[in-house]
């Protein structure tokens, strides 16, 4: 089971664009952000890598230039990022913070 | 990598998936949706006008009868008074709802948590619930409200929840908000206490009187925070929607705020300070009404980012006692 799955999401592909809802307001706050999603009036708090994966999913960025984002910015190896990835993927489809 | 749990969300006291805020109900069935056509054509009570004033922010009600102004005299003292002067924010015109009622009341097992739907078309918000419904449109000032009850409990209860989901809107334009919580005064600052229902707000409330007979709470149910002026920090400020504890105050006021606390019941007391961040995210699920609505996101969090730039944020950890004073005084490293 891949992470994105373990996460309840399924598997997206290195060109898949995710896109975040267009609803969810979001700010940064030190080194965290809010996110505020006016369905169902939830309210996240994001660590600062998901935020940054949160910025980009614009629906521009494609999942493997994401992967390669976290890769830079973060020092990561790319196995490791491209996991993280997806399993944050997951995560937001469970929380339908995609759209 | 830093990585282990992206998504840092939390929810009450457990890891649960999110802060949820629960102010807003979703229609069931049996339910009635307000056909907005037919109460176009309803009559006004009467002939008569008032207006709310709280800390500014101006309502005008138009359309009332002699009976419904009387008692929102009674009811909101200071801050109600004959219409005129400034130009209110809202003008709201007062009708009678032709049908008994909207959403219905569930009485078949214990007593419901309230209910209220809203939903937004363009500029207008519409809200509804058991005994009335309205909307009203910011930008515009205007909006209209129809009551099933021309008096007695049933109006004023209406009257006061329409008038609350007004306000809250209103705050936030003020890049203000309505906290669900219970505002104590000490030393003249305010300790706001909040967290979900049956989280001890009132509890604390009735302690502090028990400990110091006399000690002033604002309210034990919601809060006006407001930005303080020339830079001061956030101001907790009276209003009518006081709750159990507190009083009609004798004129309007505000104070500093000397911290945020959210409430959680343990057996030891301590204070706990929370990140400016996870404080926003705990704040905003203690907000009623606007959370669910999207042009308000922006503003929601302009307006809690900016009150806990000046003002900390805690989770108090408090027996049904009143220790948690202790607690507070010594602050969070005490």
């Amino acid at each position: 089971m891949t992470a994105s799955e373990e996460a309840g999401g399924r598997e997206w592909g290195p060109e898949e664009r995710p896109k975040r809802v267009s609803e969810a307001a979001f700010r940064r706050y030190d080194e965290r952000t809010v996110v505020v999603l006016p369905r169902g009036a939830e309210i996240n708090v994001l660590n600062e890598i998901a935020a940054r994966i949160f910025e980009l999913l614009d629906g521009a960025n494609t999942v493997a230039e994401i992967v390669d984002a976290v890769c830079q910015e973060y020092q990561v190896e790319p196995e490791t990022a491209r996991q993280d990835v997806q399993s944050f993927l997951g995560e937001l489809e469970s929380h339908r913070m995609l759209a | 990598m830093d990585f282990n749990g992206p998504t840092e969300i939390r929810a009450s006291e457990g890891m649960g998936p999110q802060i949820k805020s629960q102010t807003v109900s979703v229609p069931r069935p049996g339910d009635l949706a307000p056909r907005w056509d037919e109460l176009e054509s309803a009559a006004a009570p009467g002939v008569h006008e008032v207006d709310l004033d709280i800390a500014g922010i101006r309502v005008r009600l138009q359309g009332l009868g002699a009976e419904q102004t009387d008692w929102i005299g009674g009811r909101y003292g200071v801050f109600a008074g004959p219409a005129g002067g400034a130009t209110p924010g809202l003008t709201v015109s007062v009708r009678e709802a032709p049908f008994e009622g909207f959403l219905q009341l569930d009485r078949s097992g214990p007593a419901e948590v309230y209910r209220l739907v809203q939903e937004v078309d363009g500029d207008r918000v519409r809200a509804w619930s058991y005994r009335f419904a309205g909307w009203f449109n910011e930008p515009a000032g205007t909006g209209r409200v129809w009551f099933s009850d021309r008096d007695g409990k049933g109006f004023e209860s209406s009257l006061e929840n329409f008038l609350r989901v007004v306000y809250s809107s209103l705050a936030l334009r003020r890049r203000g908000f309505f906290l669900h919580s219970a505002g104590v005064i000490r030393n003249g600052r305010a300790y706001l206490f909040y967290g979900p229902s049956g989280s001890g707000k009132t509890t604390v409330c009735r302690l502090s009187l028990e400990e110091e007979p006399g000690t002033r709470i604002v309210s034990d149910d919601l809060i006006l925070v407001l930005p303080g002026e020339g830079g001061e920090g956030p101001r907790a400020v009276s209003s009518p929607f006081r709750g159990l504890y507190a009083e009609l105050p004798a004129r309007q006021e505000s104070f500093g705020i000397a911290g945020f606390y959210r409430l959680v019941q343990d057996t030891e007391v301590f204070l706990e300070r929370v990140s400016r961040p996870r404080g926003v995210g705990e704040l905003v699920g203690s907000l009623p009404f606007v959370t669910d609505r999207v042009e308000n996101g922006e503003r929601i969090l302009d307006a809690v980012g900016g009150a806990l730039q000046a003002v900390p944020a805690f989770r108090l950890h408090f027996r049904v006692d009143p220790t948690f004073w202790g607690a507070l005084e010594r602050g969070a490293d005490g």
